[in-house]
């Protein structure tokens, strides 16, 4: 597929003025909160739309929408109700509003301070923070070299030549503004890839005439397309369309948001516009995957990921094709930025600072604090740039484990740290390790065509923090009222916060 | 059975739409129920507590 110069000269613009942002937003980082979670005063639809950037990448436009062109129109239905109901409902209304005032009252930045805290443990800091950091690589160059396979397929610019110039674009704003220039930007990026879906989605329908003759010619030609599951096996279904929505609960750059809100009463907000939001895409992309089916005759493809490109090109015109490419753009970057993110957070805040600060006894001044962050973000914004430049073949399901993993290792520790007392250290301990070795044990043996590595990992995970903790003593009633009571006495908070240095 | 017609929604089957339908229509409803409880107001006014009266504590 080639785009013309009209496509090019927006998807510059776009890139320009995404950088501008960045840099205009730099101006309001003076603290590591600032740079972490923008200074906690992030508005409503600003975390709605950025968490929803984050979510979606480059695989969920291009791959998931080629999903829907195998697998028809109940796999797109279910993946569609399950994104909707878990990652924008659910997620916010069990996580949202604790998550935010708990990270405002023990002055904490990343889910690896928080569980340190609640489990009154650094070297649970360093645990966490060294398994965010490990695993948030691989996730990184994956969403790197989608997006930089997607632009050479479209535009037929080089993919090293791709992968510069979007490391370059994340750096400049990345690195300058940190979360204040990731949440703005996310903003717009999120309000692009919405149009951009829509726009192609529109396109698509004006072609095929309407949603009608789309299923008509599924009934009569492939019936299957139009049957709950697409002909897939049940455990598959489960792996591909049920497990990613399940995933959100445990990922890191995930949980940033919720501490970045201006305050818990916000959630509501979040809710009604990331909802809205994911109906929208969800939408937009079920169209342009059964359209493209019905455009293609049912066509069998060498490349899946090229079935969306070739939709834009064969029945998009100039500016819907310029759109794409910008909202090709805005779903991988907004998932690069937060991955890097998120990962250079768990070595400069949680690993350096917070538990290399506590063994050492010093604490770092808030100037040199934003300083070693930008500096840590840019060696792993290029650790990632060289790992895409020359990605291993298996990167794909590499990224998809180390996702899996995440939301296997962190997702019980989290939920019943917030919302049981009895939960114990151990009983974590037992749980991030379990989970986080089952999953990758389950990926190692070959196992993933069974059923995705989440599934086994979030099944022993919360089985051993209930276990454990049930077998442990209870942690103190005075440490546990912090993260249940409204109201607690200062000296509590500080014992709490410093039960987290040992 | 002569004469049965199976249900259709934009010549999808039920089964199929309806995944659509709950997504678009029964998921903000309840939605917006759960956010119009009282059970959430209360939630969110507890949490809001959490910090505000940890910013009584400090002037006290």
């Amino acid at each position: 597929m080639k785009l013309g110069i009209v496509q090019i000269a927006m998807a510059v613009v776009y890139l320009l003025v995404i950088v501008g942002v960045g840099l205009v937003m730099s101006r309001k980082v003076k603290s590591s909160d600032d740079f972490w979670v923008g200074g906690r005063s992030v508005g409503p639809i600003a975390t709605a739309v950025s968490y929803c950037a984050a979510y979606v990448s480059t695989s969920a436009i291009i791959g998931s929408t080629s999903m829907y062109y195998l697998y028809g129109l109940g796999y797109a239905g279910l993946e569609a109700m399950l994104s909707v109901l878990l990652c924008c409902f659910a997620i916010f209304v069990i996580l949202g509003p604790k998550v935010r005032a708990l990270s405002e009252r023990l002055n904490v930045v990343s889910m690896s301070g928080f569980l340190a805290i609640r489990y009154s443990s650094n070297k649970l800091r360093l645990l966490c923070g060294v398994l965010v950091a490990v695993m948030m690589i691989p996730y990184a160059v994956a969403a790197t070299k989608g997006i930089g396979d997607t632009i050479n397929a479209v535009v037929g610019i080089p993919y090293v030549t791709a992968i510069i110039i979007l490391c370059v674009v994340a750096c400049l704003y990345l690195i300058t503004s940190g979360y204040w220039g990731v949440a703005t930007t996310d903003l717009i990026q999120g309000i692009t890839i919405a149009i951009s879906v829509v726009a192609v989605a529109a396109a698509v329908l004006a072609a095929t005439g309407g949603i009608t003759p789309i299923t008509e010619y599924m009934a009569a030609e492939h019936p299957l397309q139009l049957t709950l599951s697409g002909g897939l096996p049940f455990l598959t279904i489960v792996s591909y369309a049920g497990v990613w929505p399940f995933i959100a609960f445990g990922q890191p750059q995930l949980m940033t948001k919720f501490m970045g809100l201006k305050d818990s009463r916000t959630v509501s907000s979040v809710i009604r516009v990331g909802v809205a939001w994911m109906i929208v895409f969800m939408f937009a992309l079920t169209i342009i995957g059964s359209g493209a089916f019905y455009l293609f005759q049912g066509k069998t493809f060498d490349n899946i990921d090229m079935i969306v490109p070739l939709t834009v090109a064969d029945y998009s015109g100039t500016f819907v094709s310029g759109l794409f490419l910008c909202g090709i753009l805005a779903a991988g970057l907004s998932t690069i930025v937060a991955l890097v993110l998120t990962s250079s957070s768990a070595v400069a805040k949680d690993i350096y600072e917070d538990f290399g600060g506590r063994v050492s006894g010093k604490k770092i001044e808030a100037g040199k604090s934003v300083n070693i962050s930008r500096v840590i973000t840019g060696i792993v914004l290029l650790i990632v740039a060289v790992v895409s430049i020359n990605p291993p073949d298996f990167v794909w399901s590499l990224s998809t484990m180390a996702a899996g993993t995440m939301g296997a290792a962190f997702t019980a520790p989290v939920i019943l740290g917030l919302y049981w007392k009895r939960a114990t250290t151990q009983g974590c301990y037992a749980s991030v390790i379990g989970g986080a070795g089952a999953a990758i044990v389950w990926y190692m043996a070959g196992l993933t065509n069974l059923i995705h590595s989440f599934v086994p990992g979030i099944v022993v995970s919360f089985v051993l923090m209930v276990v454990v903790s049930l077998m442990t003593k209870p942690m103190p009633e005075e440490h546990v009222e912090v993260f249940f009571e409204p109201g607690c006495k200062k000296e509590l908070i500080q014992a709490a916060i410093e039960s987290a240095d040992k | 059975m002569k004469g049965e017609k199976s249900m259709h929604i934009l010549g999808m089957p039920i089964s199929v739409a309806s995944l659509f339908l709950i997504t678009v229509i029964v998921i903000p409803v309840i939605s917006e129920t759960v956010l119009h409880s009282k059970w959430w107001k209360d939630k969110s006014e507890y949490y809001f507590a959490f910090n505000n009266a940890d910013e009584n504590e400090k002037k006290e």
